[in-house]
C-alpha cells in the first residue's frame, strides 16, 4: 500500500461526476486552473475582432472618441447639457463617463452572448463554462484600458490634469466589472434557454443609459428622483469613476455601498444558477 | 493488479424530447406549481407529470463498467444505442440524470478533431488554442508543439490563416493535437471515418502506441476489424443499455450477431398484401431477409460470412415463369451488381402452398460496408418490372481480419481472395 502511494500515478486528479443537485456556487480552484484557457479565449477574441481590419486596435480609440464628438455635439451644443458654468469641459465630461460606461455596456452584452455564440467549443469539450463570459468581461477590460490610457492623454487638450484621486479609479472599475457580471451570469445562463435575451440585452443597455449619468451631470437630476436613479448600479459607479478622474462631485457613498452590495448579492445567487443550469447547457443549446 | 481509473455505475441520462424552447417556460411554471399542490395533497399523483414521463428519453440507463489502467476498451452498438452520450458524459460534456463515474487521471476528449478552431486565427494560434481547450497547459504545449506539427505534416503553413487550410490539413492537425495530449484517460469517438486512407491508418496506428505507453482509451468506432485489434476488452451497448462485456472478440462476435432491426434487413408484408403481375394478384408476399448460412436473419455479416437472401411468399396463380430479381447497391448508391431467377415448377403449384425462393452471395465477395438490395418481380414478356422495392432491406458487412498496422479495410467495393505467388525469377 505504501509503495502504491509513491507512484507518480498517485498525484493524478481523481474526478467524480454526479448528477447535478442542490445549488452549490462555482468550483473557484478549478476556474483557477483554467486560467490559462481564459487567457488564451480572450487574446483569441480580441485578435479575431481586429484582424483583417487596415486600422486594427486603433478601432478600441476611434469609437469612443466618435461617439463622444457626437455626443457633445447633439447633447453639449444643441440639447444644452454643458453648463455653462461647470468647471470641466463637456468633451472631457462624457469621455470620462463613456469609458466607464462603455466597460459595463460591452461586458454585459459580451458575455451574454458568449455561451450561446460558443456552442460549438460547449458541445465537445469539458470547462467551466464560467470561463466565457469572464472571457467576455476580459475582452472588455482590454478595450477599457486602451479608453483609458487615451482619457489621460486627451486632458491637456482641454488645459488640464487627471485630479490626483486617479489612484481611485481601479476600485470603480473593478466596481463596474462586478455590476456587469452580477447580471450577465443571470442572463447568460437564460440566454442558453431563452434566446429572447438576445433581444432584451440591447433594449436593457440603452435604457441603462439614459438613466446613467454619462451625458448629463447628475444636479440635472431633481433630488427626490435620485434615489430611483440610484436602483441602477452604473449611476453611482460612473459618478464615481468621474470624480477620480476630473475631481468632480463625489458620489453618495451611502447609494453607491447599497447598489454594490445588491449587485453582490444578485452576482452570488447568479453564480449558484449558473452552476446550476451549466451541466445541461450542452443539451439545450 | 492494476488499479481502476474509469469506474461507471448506474450511469443514467434522461432526454427530455419534445420541449420546445417556449414550452420549457411553461413547463418550469407548472412544475412550480405542481410541486406547490403536491405540498397540499401529499401522495396525490398528477396526471401532468404523467404527460411529462412520456416525453422522457432514456439514452442510456443503468451502466456500469469499470476500465483498468493501461486498458483500451472498445464501445461499440448500432446508431443510436447511446455510445456518444456515454463518451459525452465521461468527457463532462454534459451531465448525467442518475449514478456515478469515478475517474482518475486528466480526460483528453476527442468528441471531433479540431474542435474551437478558429478559421481566422493560424495554425499555431490554433494548436495553442485547441490544446489548452483539451487540457493542456502552456508549457506542456510548447514542448510538444514540434511533434504536433510534424506529425500532422504543415509545417510550412503555420502562420497562415486555418480557413485557407484544405479540409484535410484542418483533421491532420486537429487529430495530432488530440494524439500527443498527455491526458491519462482518452476518449475517442469516430475521428477515424474522416481523412484519407493514408492518414487514418496513421491515426490507427497512433493509438495504438498510445495505448501501449500505458494510458487508458475508451474507444468507439464502427470499424469492428480496428474494435478487435485495438481493444483487449469491449462493451456493447444497445437501446441504452449495456448488453454484454467482455474481450473485443466476443463482443464483437455478439453484436454482428444480433438481429438487425427489424425494418431494415428484414422485410415483411402484412397478410392482405399481394404482389399482382400483369394485372392479377400472383402471390402473396411473405417476408424477404438477409440471412447467416444457418438460416438467421441478420443485418451484420462479416467480410468472410456468405450471404443468403431469402424470399418466402405463397403462390395464388401457378407461378411458372415469374422472374424474381435482385440488385444490390452499395451506401453511395452506386450498383454492384443485378441477380435473378425464373421459375420453373416441374408440376404446378397448387394455390396458397409455400415458397422460399433464396440465393446466396459467396463470401470474400463485398468489402466492408453498408448494403442495400432492391428487389423485383416480373413475368415477362407480358409484364416487365411489374414490381419492384427499392431498397427492400439493408445488411452491413465488417472486415474482421483487417490489413496492415492498423486493421483497417482494404479499399475498395469488392474483396476478392487472390491467389498471391512468390517464387524465384527466370533470368532475361
Amino acid at each position: 500500500m505504501e509503495s502504491e502511494a509513491q507512484l507518480p500515478q498517485s498525484r493524478w486528479p481523481r474526478t467524480t461526476i454526479l448528477p447535478v443537485s442542490g445549488w452549490p456556487l462555482p468550483d473557484f480552484r478549478e476556474l483557477y486552473r483554467y486560467r490559462e484557457l481564459l487567457g488564451l479565449l480572450t487574446l483569441r477574441h480580441i485578435s479575431v475582432i481586429y484582424r483583417q481590419s487596415v486600422l486594427g486596435v486603433s478601432w478600441a480609440v476611434i469609437r469612443p472618441v466618435i461617439t463622444t464628438i457626437i455626443l457633445t455635439l447633439v447633447f453639449g451644443r444643441f440639447a444644452g447639457f454643458d453648463q455653462s458654468g461647470s468647471p470641466h469641459a463637456y468633451p472631457l465630461f462624457v469621455f470620462s463617463g463613456l469609458v466607464i460606461w462603455n466597460f459595463f455596456s460591452s461586458s454585459l452584452a459580451g458575455a451574454s452572448e458568449s455561451v450561446v455564440s460558443q456552442s460549438n467549443l460547449l458541445s465537445k469539450t469539458y470547462f467551466p463554462r464560467l470561463i466565457l463570459p469572464l472571457s467576455a468581461v476580459g475582452v472588455s477590460s482590454i478595450d477599457f484600458f486602451i479608453q483609458f490610457a487615451v482619457l489621460i492623454l486627451i486632458f491637456p487638450l482641454f488645459g488640464t490634469m487627471p485630479s490626483p484621486l486617479i489612484f481611485l479609479s481601479p476600485a470603480f472599475f473593478v466596481a463596474a466589472g462586478v455590476a456587469s457580471l452580477a447580471l450577465s451570469v443571470w442572463l447568460t445562463a437564460l440566454n442558453v434557454r431563452f434566446r429572447d435575451v438576445k433581444h432584451v440585452v440591447p433594449f436593457l443597455t440603452q435604457t441603462m443609459f439614459y438613466v446613467t449619468p454619462v451625458i448629463f451631470p447628475v444636479s440635472f437630476v431633481p433630488v427626490r428622483w435620485q434615489w430611483i436613479l440610484n436602483l441602477n448600479p452604473m449611476f453611482s459607479i460612473t459618478q464615481g469613476f468621474r470624480w477620480t478622474m476630473l475631481g468632480s462631485d463625489p458620489p453618495d457613498w451611502r447609494m453607491f455601498f447599497t447598489s454594490m452590495i445588491v449587485s453582490l448579492i444578485v452576482l452570488w445567487a447568479g453564480l449558484k444558477f449558473f452552476r446550476r443550469t451549466e451541466a445541461t447547457f450542452a443539451d439545450v443549446i | 493488479m492494476t488499479e481502476t481509473v474509469v469506474q461507471v455505475e448506474g450511469l443514467g441520462k434522461r432526454y427530455r424530447l419534445g420541449v420546445t424552447h417556449a414550452d420549457s417556460l411553461s413547463e418550469m411554471a407548472s412544475a412550480c406549481l405542481r410541486r406547490f399542490r403536491n405540498l397540499r395533497h401529499r401522495g396525490e399523483p398528477s396526471d401532468r407529470g404523467a404527460a411529462a414521463h412520456r416525453l422522457d428519453f432514456w439514452a442510456l440507463r443503468d451502466v456500469g463498467f469499470g476500465v483498468r489502467r493501461g486498458e483500451v476498451l472498445g464501445v461499440i452498438g448500432r446508431n443510436g444505442a447511446g455510445k456518444s452520450t456515454l463518451l459525452k458524459l465521461i468527457s463532462r460534456v454534459t451531465s448525467p440524470t442518475t449514478g456515478r463515474i469515478d475517474l482518475q487521471g486528466r480526460v483528453a476528449s476527442l468528441l471531433e478533431v479540431g474542435t474551437g478552431f478558429h478559421p481566422d486565427l493560424t495554425g499555431r494560434e490554433n494548436v495553442f488554442m485547441n490544446a489548452t481547450l483539451l487540457g493542456m497547459t502552456r508549457r506542456e504545449v510548447r514542448h510538444r508543439f514540434d511533434e504536433i506539427v510534424e506529425f500532422a505534416g504543415v509545417s510550412d503553413f503555420l502562420e497562415t490563416p486555418v480557413k485557407r487550410y484544405s479540409s484535410g490539413m484542418r483533421v491532420r492537425l486537429g487529430f495530432s493535437v488530440a494524439a500527443h495530449l498527455e491526458a491519462e484517460i482518452l476518449v475517442v469517438d469516430e475521428v477515424l471515418t474522416v481523412g484519407d486512407a493514408e492518414f487514418q491508418a496513421k491515426c490507427l496506428g497512433k493509438m495504438q502506441t498510445v495505448a501501449t505507453s500505458g494510458r487508458t482509451v475508451l474507444f468507439v468506432s464502427h470499424n469492428m476489424g480496428a474494435v478487435r485489434k485495438l481493444c483487449g476488452r469491449a462493451i456493447l451497448l444497445e437501446k441504452g443499455e449495456l448488453t454484454a462485456s467482455g474481450s473485443s472478440d466476443d463482443v464483437v462476435n455478439r453484436y454482428l450477431s444480433l438481429r438487425g432491426p427489424q425494418e431494415r434487413s428484414l422485410r415483411i408484408w402484412s397478410r392482405e398484401e399481394t404482389i399482382d403481375l400483369a394485372g392479377k394478384p400472383q402471390l402473396s408476399p411473405i417476408r424477404f431477409a438477409s440471412r447467416h448460412g444457418d438460416g438467421t436473419a441478420s443485418g451484420t455479416f462479416s467480410t468472410d460470412d456468405p450471404i443468403d437472401l431469402t424470399f418466402d411468399f405463397c403462390a395464388i396463380l401457378p407461378v411458372s415463369g415469374v422472374r424474381i430479381g435482385v440488385i444490390v447497391r452499395n451506401d453511395e448508391n452506386v450498383t454492384l451488381f443485378g441477380s435473378n431467377m425464373t421459375l420453373h415448377a416441374s408440376t404446378d403449384t397448387p394455390r396458397q402452398s409455400h415458397w422460399r425462393v433464396s440465393c446466396t452471395i459467396p463470401a470474400n465477395l463485398l468489402n466492408q460496408g453498408g448494403y442495400r438490395v432492391d428487389f423485383g418481380i416480373d413475368r415477362p414478356p407480358e409484364s416487365i418490372g411489374d414490381f419492384l422495392e427499392q431498397e427492400c432491406i439493408q445488411f452491413h458487412v465488417s472486415d474482421l481480419r483487417g490489413h496492415g498496422v492498423a486493421s483497417e479495410a482494404l479499399p475498395g467495393v469488392v474483396r476478392p481472395p487472390l491467389q498471391w505467388k512468390f517464387r524465384p525469377g527466370a533470368h532475361p
